[in-house]
Parts: structure tokens; C-alpha cells; sequence
């Protein structure tokens, strides 16, 4: 890469969080372990630590999301911090200010960190390129490109499930090209060791040259299916229907929906995720989204323990700058 | 010392002309060659070469003169060697009434600079629905007619057009893009694409659009000459096509010989040009073009932005490289890079386009023509932002990357006079 | 009290130490609150091995599982240096509410690890009340906080360090470099 990497700063820690690519496995698994400490956290009565007390952090949603932007505000507010949920969809950018003038007021706040959900892909990179030097930005989805916070929680329930990733067989269906979680998911899975990633679709919804991401091409879900070990579902979206890229949710179903039938020919303790919300009937049986093996549910809840856990360990890092004088 | 002016008349001392192999002394009078005689000293100080001729430039006036004038972008040009420019249509109004080619003619008369040609647009307002008034465009001084980066999706318009362009043996200068496919695309389909999730433009966005261009040539005869060429796929059919003797010609804008998709990584926008960079293999071919004579010419593709264009996520930026500043120290690292004689190169600057467009009028460097020629310092260090005169749009790659971090040689060359137009201009 | 330079404490030592604390816990949990123990990471959980052991065997009335704090999330100083390695999770596997807390730590120094420490258990819980227990307490508390039971003191500087080390049991005490 010619450009710099706006995640890190001078001393090469952390100070953005906006895509997976370039964490290192160490880092990744700093995250799941911190993650692990807040995890037990949010099963006391008190649910909350001071750790981020009297910081602010302010919600920019440039995209409508209730429920990301929900799973921050609490993991924000069980780490005593302040949050501010800024909704920009109706607001200025519609009347026409540039992000970059956005941005200025919005820093004009005095925040401390800025989650950051935009329709561009790459938006996360300009802002954390643009953001003044005091501020952290957690990419909350970008477009179609990284939606780092899912991928870790994700990881973090497959950890919790399955102990490590070396021997895992991983399959990912459906949207994999308008999907900015499946490409985290990819990401981190494939540095974290994962013995195999696999992705099966209609070939109009995989991405070109995705193989040079490291996983594996199916086309037929029933094959690819066969010695999974976790089984990650993506949502089909209205839009693809209109673009002629999927005939018909119904037809979907038929063909790459996560039917019990199917789900049979995967390990018996194959694990079931999908990031939500999910389109029963169209990617997944409503039999098998509340079945056993189904931890829909539980990626709900580490999410909040992973996005503390991230809010943390940016916080802390910036912290650590000011320390060092930079 | 490279020129002493006398009243109407200069002399330019050991210059050599490309097809010479010694250095000689041009002497001017009134703007034209009276004598080349051969150099006293034998020193070569410059090289002298053609004007070159741009077959595809935006000038931005009248219009986007936030982004660039017509005074501007000519005299940037000039600066650069481009002795003739060939606008493209897409100013606001479009180039599709006289009054506009007027406009631009004499603006660009007055600014002394690069002689303007400006390429009509083949539809009013570009909008693909009407045929502009081709006959009468073409007498005020189009040498040919286009869509600019806004492709026709109605066949039966863009038959009709090239038929009727055909009558009055008009070329066309046609960019092969599809209408609707890979529309919303701001990047080359594949693997940076996927892993940025940048929307991408597949190469079938040229070929399949690039096969309708051809077979309505075949049809009509139209001259067709297809703009900026950009993957190796296309260079087949175009090849194909013109050893079945069809009157095609093509031409690549340069920096598509140097920089690929991978120059995104990381989102970088100052890559983000309306004929993506597509895959090394394509860049490849297109050199591999270059050599073989597949493409006739070289263009700029000069597109100058305001600051506020590239101030946006890479999806949102307005795409497009201001050419003009790097575009010498670029030009002479292509000998080496397509294993082609410095001659040959600069033929694709200078007489191929001259010939595409009908000009193919005396070289400017030879005893009896009108002066039209520049020299060049190849030895010297391509200057800095500092350096050089403000181009006016300093969008491009290398006013933020070092040439190193982006691939490239340390560059040099610099122009270090224009005589054309009857005078004599130093950058 | 000693002023050692440097100095180290072999494991019949430090044993001993840890005698005297047990025998200074006993009669403390011979009443009828019910009590547990809680050690601090990483220091506070061998210490607290052995005296949960001690305190069993002897047929004693305490929760039988030593609850363990990670006070990574509690301290104060995450303005000056960050995020503190995190080295596990907390594991109170039991109810706070109305017990008696006897935390452990294997040095008792500025007192803000302890500070940090009580704020963690009172969002677990509202404990009854809580028994500081140490190995050692050194010179330089930053705090009102003192131990209740302490294995021995040393007078130390502030430049110097005081280190358990689980495997051997042996405390060395030396310059910080």
C-alpha cells in the first residue's frame, strides 16, 4: 500500500478501528481476550465498568442501522462513557455539506471517538484520514467493504464454541459480493489460521477473483456443506431482486436456503450464525435459526462484550500517545 | 544555449532532431524554417522533437471553470510539448452547437497556447437522443465527434450516427463502455475490487460494447477510432478488426501503461480515472500494443479537478489525473518500458494523431515548414510542484506519492522551449 | 522492620509468613457471616491457593473456590497508560451480597490495586465486610488503606521492587532497573 495506514499511529499501535486487514494475529487475538474480560461483565448485576468515564462518544449513522447503532451505545454506556447518536441520514449531508464540513462540526463537539456507518465503501479510510489526531474512529460498516466489529464478535463465538481455528471448516452463503461482514468474516478467519473457508452462492453474488481472498469456490450448497463445522448465513436483500442478479427469494431458498435437510449434511455440531436480522424462509428454516445449533443469539450478545473490548483498547491507545508526547 | 532571438528571428543551437544522429542549428525566420544546418560544436544540448498533437484532453470551458480554463489547461499543455490539443465534448453547454466551437477557438487563440481542435459531440447535450449538427460542426472546425465518457445505450441512435458521420467522412471518437453494464462502477472488476468492495467495471463493459462499435463500422464504413483502450481483450477484437481491413484506429492514455488496480490499495483516489486501471496483464497487453503498432497513438487524458473533488470517499471522488505536469519524465521512461526506440515512441505523439485527425501536415522541424517543434532536456530532473509555473489542477499520483513508492524510475525530462505558432515559449 | 537492599526470602520463609496470616484469618471466620475468599490477579491468586487450603483443612467455614479479580477495567491510570495487558478474565463464581470478603494480594504497595479492587467487588455485589489479607506490606502507601493481615513488612524504597514467585515461593527483593 502507498498510502499510509490511517489505522495506526506513530508509535504503531491501534488508534482506528476500520478494517481487519491489516491486524496481525496477535492483535486479533489481543481483541478476543480483552473481550473475553467484558464478557463476564455484562453477567453481573452491575453491568457496567468505569473504565471510560467522562469520555464521549458520538454515533455518526450515515446509514440507517438500529441495530449496530444500538449494540454501541450500550457497549459504550456499560463502559460509563457518554454517547451521542448523531443521525445523518436526514441531516446535513442531505442538504448538501460535503463529509469533510460534516466531519468539522461534528469535531467541533469534542468527541473522543466517532463510530462510523457510511454507504461508501472506504468511507471509514477517509474519515479516519481527515478525523483530528485526539479523535478514534470505529468503522461501523462501510459500503461494501468491512464491517470489522461483526467479524470479531463473530470470531469470538466460534472461539467460545470451538477452542481454536486450525482444523475448522468454515462456510459462508449467499451475498458474499454486497456483504461488507462476510468480507471481515474472511479476513479475520483467514488470519487466524482457519483450516478451510469456503463460500457458495449463485455465481452472480460471488465477487470476482474472490479466490485471491484465500477461500474456496462452491456452487452447490448440498457440497459445500459437507464437513462444515460452522455455518454462516448472510442476508439476501430486496435490492438483489431488482438488479436481476436473484430471481426470487423463494427460488433462493430452494436453492442455497439453510434447510434442516441441508444442515444434516454438515458436522452434527456444526454451529449456525448469521449476522441479523435474518430473512426466515429466504436464507435460513425459521426450524433451524431457533434450533440447537443455532448461536444467533449469543453473536448478539458478545457483540457487546467485543465492542467494549475494541472501544478499549483504541481508548486506551490513544491515551498512551498522549503519554509518549507525540 | 539553446536560442537567441533577433527581432522576427531565433537561432537554435545544437539541438538534434530525432531522425538525425548529430546535433544541428535551426534558424527561424518569421515562424518559419529557413535552415538546419549541422552544429559547429557536435554537443547535443536538447533534443528536438515534433509538437506533439492530444487526442484527447477536457479543457473544462466553458462550464466546470472551477476545475480549469481553456487559457489554462492549452497553456499547461504547451508547457508540456502539446503543440495541438483536441478538447473533449463534454463542456457544459456540450460542443454541440458553433457558437461553443467558437467560443473555445478563440479563447484558446488568445491564451497562446496549444492550438485547440474541438471533438464535437456526436448527440445533443450528449444525451444520445438527437444527432448534432455534424456537417456544420465539422466545417467550424471539428476534426472529429464523440460521446466523451457518456456511452450511447440506444443502438439504433448510435447506427444512425456513425452512418451519417460516414457521409461526411467524419471520424468518431468513440471510448468503448457499455451503457448500463458495470454502470455504477468506479473500478476494474477483480481481485482489489472484491477486497476493497469497490462496485466494479468488468472488461465485458468494453468488449461488449467495444463488438457493437465494430460491427456498425463494418456496416457504414465510419471511420471509427476507439478512445482509450483499456484491457487486453479489447486490443484482440481491435486487432482482429483491423486486419479485416476495417478503418479502425485506436489509442491509450498514458498512464494506463503504468498503473494498475493495484495502485487503489488502501483507496487511494488519486488512481480513480474514468478508464479504470485494470489488471497487470491488461496493462501488459496495452504495452505489448504500444510496441506492435496495435495502437496508433497516445493520449493524455488530461481530466484537472478542484481540491474538493478528490476531499470524498473513493466511491464519490470525480475521477481523473491532470496529465500535463508529469507527462514528459513519463513519456521518456516508455522506451525502456516498451522496448521501443525513443522515435517510435514520440511517433505516437506526434504524426499518428496528426494522421487520425486528417493533419498529417508537415512535420514543424524541417527547412520550408512553419516552426512546430520543442526541446527537450532529457538529462535533468523532472521538477517539483515547487518548481515548476502552478499548473492550475495538480490532481495526479506523483504530487503525493514519491515515483518509487508508485513503481516508477526516478524521473527526468523537462521541455525547455516551445516554437510554435510563430513564437518562441519557455515553461 | 529491614531496609534490605536486596534481598531474598526462601520458601520455609515465606511459609511461615503464611502461617502467621492463617492463624490471624481463623478466628476472623469463625462467626456466623458466611465468608470467601477473593484473590488479585495475578499476585493474589497463589497467595490465595494456599491460605483457601489452609483455611478448608482446617475445616473452616469458607465459600470452597477462591474468587479471582482482574482489575484491568478498575484502575486509574487508564488516562496516563491504557488498556493493562488483560490476564483473564474475573471469576466471582459466587454471590457477594451479605458475605465476608477476605481479599488477598501478594503486596500491598500504594494501595490503589486495592482501591480498585473494592470498586470491583461492590458492582458484584454489596459484601458484608472485606478483610485486606497480604504477604507483604511495603512502605510508600499513596492511600488510607492498610491490611488487616499482613505474612511480614518491609521497609523497601520506593525504587525498589518486591517479586512472589509462585513456582518456587521464594520473595526477592531488588533495584528496579
Amino acid at each position: 500500500m502507498t498510502l499510509p495506514d490511517p489505522q495506526f499511529n506513530a508509535l504503531g499501535e491501534l488508534h482506528h478501528f476500520i478494517d481487519l486487514d491489516a491486524l496481525d494475529k496477535a492483535m486479533l487475538t489481543r481483541i478476543l481476550d480483552t473481550a473475553e474480560g467484558f464478557a463476564g461483565v455484562n453477567d453481573r448485576t452491575v453491568k457496567s465498568v468505569p473504565l471510560l468515564r467522562g469520555k464521549t462518544v458520538a454515533n455518526l449513522f450515515f446509514e440507517n442501522s438500529t441495530r449496530t447503532r444500538t449494540a454501541f451505545e450500550l457497549a459504550a454506556k456499560r463502559l460509563s462513557a457518554d454517547i451521542l447518536n448523531v443521525d445523518l441520514v436526514t441531516s446535513s449531508t442531505a442538504k448538501g455539506e460535503t463529509l469533510l464540513d460534516t466531519l468539522r462540526v461534528l469535531e467541533a463537539l469534542q468527541c473522543d471517538m466517532f463510530i462510523v456507518r457510511h454507504g461508501d465503501s472506504g468511507a471509514a479510510h477517509f474519515i479516519a484520514r481527515h478525523v483530528s489526531p485526539a479523535i478514534n474512529v470505529i468503522n461501523g460498516g462501510d459500503g461494501q467493504h468491512s464491517h470489522p466489529t461483526q467479524g470479531m464478535l463473530d470470531m469470538f463465538t466460534i472461539r467460545r464454541h470451538k477452542g481454536s481455528f486450525e482444523n475448522l471448516c468454515v462456510v459462508i452463503i449467499g451475498d458474499i459480493q454486497h456483504s461488507r461482514v462476510a468480507r471481515s468474516d474472511i479476513s479475520a478467519l483467514i488470519k487466524l489460521g482457519t483450516g478451510e473457508v469456503r463460500v457458495v452462492g449463485p455465481r452472480t453474488l460471488i465477487p470476482a477473483e474472490v479466490e485471491s481472498l484465500g477461500v474456496t469456490v462452491y456452487s452447490t450448497l448440498d457440497n459445500a456443506l459437507i464437513g462444515a463445522d460452522v455455518i454462516m448465513g448472510l442476508r439476501l436483500q430486496k435490492e438483489r431482486m431488482r438488479s436481476a442478479t436473484v430471481p426470487s427469494s423463494s427460488e433462493f431458498y430452494r436453492t442455497y436456503g439453510l434447510t434442516p435437510a441441508r444442515l444434516a449434511k454438515a458436522k452434527p455440531d456444526a454451529l449456525v450464525m448469521h449476522p441479523g436480522p435474518t430473512n426466515r424462509g429466504v436464507e435460513i428454516a425459521g426450524s433451524v435459526a431457533d434450533g440447537a445449533q443455532s448461536v444467533i443469539l449469543e453473536q448478539v450478545t458478545y457483540g457487546i462484550a467485543v465492542r467494549m473490548a475494541v472501544m478499549s483498547i483504541i481508548m486506551g491507545n490513544a491515551t498512551s500517545l498522549r503519554r509518549a508526547g507525540t | 544555449m539553446s536560442g537567441t532571438a533577433d527581432n522576427h528571428r531565433f537561432v537554435v543551437d545544437n539541438v538534434q532532431r530525432l531522425e538525425d544522429d548529430r546535433p544541428s542549428t535551426i534558424v527561424i525566420h518569421h515562424g518559419i524554417i529557413e535552415s538546419i544546418t549541422e552544429a559547429a560544436s557536435g554537443k547535443v544540448a536538447h533534443l528536438a522533437v515534433s509538437g506533439m498533437c492530444d487526442l484527447y484532453s477536457r479543457l473544462r470551458e466553458p462550464g466546470l471553470t472551477r476545475k480549469g480554463t481553456i487559457a489554462s489547461e492549452s497553456l499547461a499543455a504547451f508547457g508540456a510539448g502539446f503543440t495541438q490539443v483536441l478538447c473533449a465534448p463534454d463542456t457544459n453547454p456540450a460542443i454541440d452547437n458553433v457558437a461553443t466551437v467558437e467560443l473555445i477557438r478563440q479563447r484558446a487563440q488568445l491564451a497562446q497556447g496549444a492550438q485547440v481542435f474541438p471533438i464535437a459531440a456526436l448527440t445533443t447535450g450528449l444525451e444520445g437522443a438527437q444527432l448534432s449538427e455534424l456537417a456544420t460542426l465539422q466545417a467550424a472546425g471539428c476534426p472529429a465527434a464523440g460521446q466523451a465518457d457518456r456511452p450511447l445505450d440506444n443502438t439504433t441512435v448510435l447506427f444512425s450516427a456513425m452512418e451519417y458521420a460516414a457521409s461526411f467522412d467524419l471520424p468518431l471518437f468513440m471510448t468503448a463502455r457499455h451503457a448500463q453494464l458495470g454502470v455504477d462502477g468506479c473500478a476494474h472488476e477483480g481481485a482489489m475490487a472484491t477486497k476493497l468492495g469497490l462496485p466494479g467495471i468488468p472488461v465485458a463493459a468494453e468488449t461488449i460494447a467495444l463488438a457493437i462499435l465494430l460491427e456498425i463500422c463494418r456496416e457504414t464504413g465510419c471511420r471509427l477510432h476507439i478512445s482509450r483502450v483499456s484491457s487486453a481483450r479489447a486490443l484482440q477484437m481491435i486487432d482482429t478488426a483491423k486486419q479485416a481491413a476495417l478503418p479502425v484506429t485506436c489509442d491509450v492514455g498514458i498512464h494506463h501503461l503504468f498503473f494498475t488496480d493495484e495502485h487503489l490499495a488502501g483507496y487511494d483516489s488519486s488512481f480513480n480515472s474514468a478508464v479504470p486501471f485494470r489488471g497487470t496483464a491488461d496493462r501488459d497487453a496495452l504495452r505489448r500494443g504500444v510496441s506492435t503498432g496495435v495502437i496508433d497513438a497516445i493520449c493524455t487524458d488530461h481530466s484537472p479537478h478542484d481540491k474538493d473533488a478528490s476531499l470524498a470517499p473513493f466511491p464519490s471522488t470525480e475521477p481523473g489525473l491532470a496529465a500535463y505536469q508529469w507527462f514528459i519524465p513519463l513519456a521518456l521512461q516508455l522506451p525502456e518500458l516498451l522496448d521501443l526506440s525513443f522515435n517510435r515512441v514520440f511517433d505516437k505523439l506526434t504524426h499518428a494523431p496528426r494522421r487520425i485527425i486528417g493533419k498529417a501536415h508537415p512535420t514543424g522541424l524541417d527547412v520550408g515548414d512553419v516552426a512546430d517543434f520543442f526541446l527537450l532536456a532529457t538529462d535533468e530532473s523532472a521538477g517539483t510542484i515547487e518548481q515548476d509555473t502552478q499548473p492550475a489542477m495538480t490532481n495526479h499520483p506523483l504530487n503525493i506519492h514519491s515515483p518509487e513508492a508508485i513503481g516508477l524510475a526516478p524521473l527526468k525530462g523537462r521541455v525547455k522551449a516551445v516554437y510554435s505558432d510563430f513564437r518562441q515559449y519557455h515553461p | 522492620m529491614s531496609k534490605p537492599a536486596t534481598a531474598r526470602y526462601e520458601k520455609t520463609t515465606v511459609m511461615h509468613w503464611l502461617e502467621l496470616m492463617c492463624q490471624a484469618l481463623t478466628p476472623l471466620v469463625q462467626n456466623d457471616t458466611p465468608v470467601a475468599l477473593i484473590g488479585i490477579r495475578r499476585g493474589g491468586i497463589d497467595v490465595g491457593r494456599i491460605l483457601l487450603e489452609h483455611l478448608v483443612n482446617a475445616g473452616l467455614p469458607v465459600e470452597n473456590v477462591l474468587g479471582e479479580l482482574n482489575i484491568a477495567f478498575y484502575r486509574d491510570d487508564f488516562s496516563s497508560i491504557g488498556l493493562h495487558p488483560v490476564v483473564g478474565p474475573s471469576q466471582v463464581p459466587f454471590d457477594i451480597e451479605g458475605k465476608h470478603i477476605i481479599l488477598i494480594d501478594d503486596v500491598l504497595g500504594t494501595g490503589r490495586t486495592v482501591r480498585a479492587a473494592m470498586n470491583e467487588i461492590f458492582d458484584y455485589g454489596r459484601p458484608a465486610r472485606i478483610t485486606l489479607a497480604v504477604l507483604v506490606q511495603r512502605a510508600g502507601h499513596e492511600l488510607p488503606i492498610r491490611a488487616d493481615v499482613i505474612g511480614h513488612s518491609l521497609d523497601v524504597d520506593a525504587n525498589q521492587y518486591i517479586d512472589l514467585d509462585a513456582a518456587s515461593m521464594q520473595v526477592t527483593v531488588g533495584e528496579k532497573s
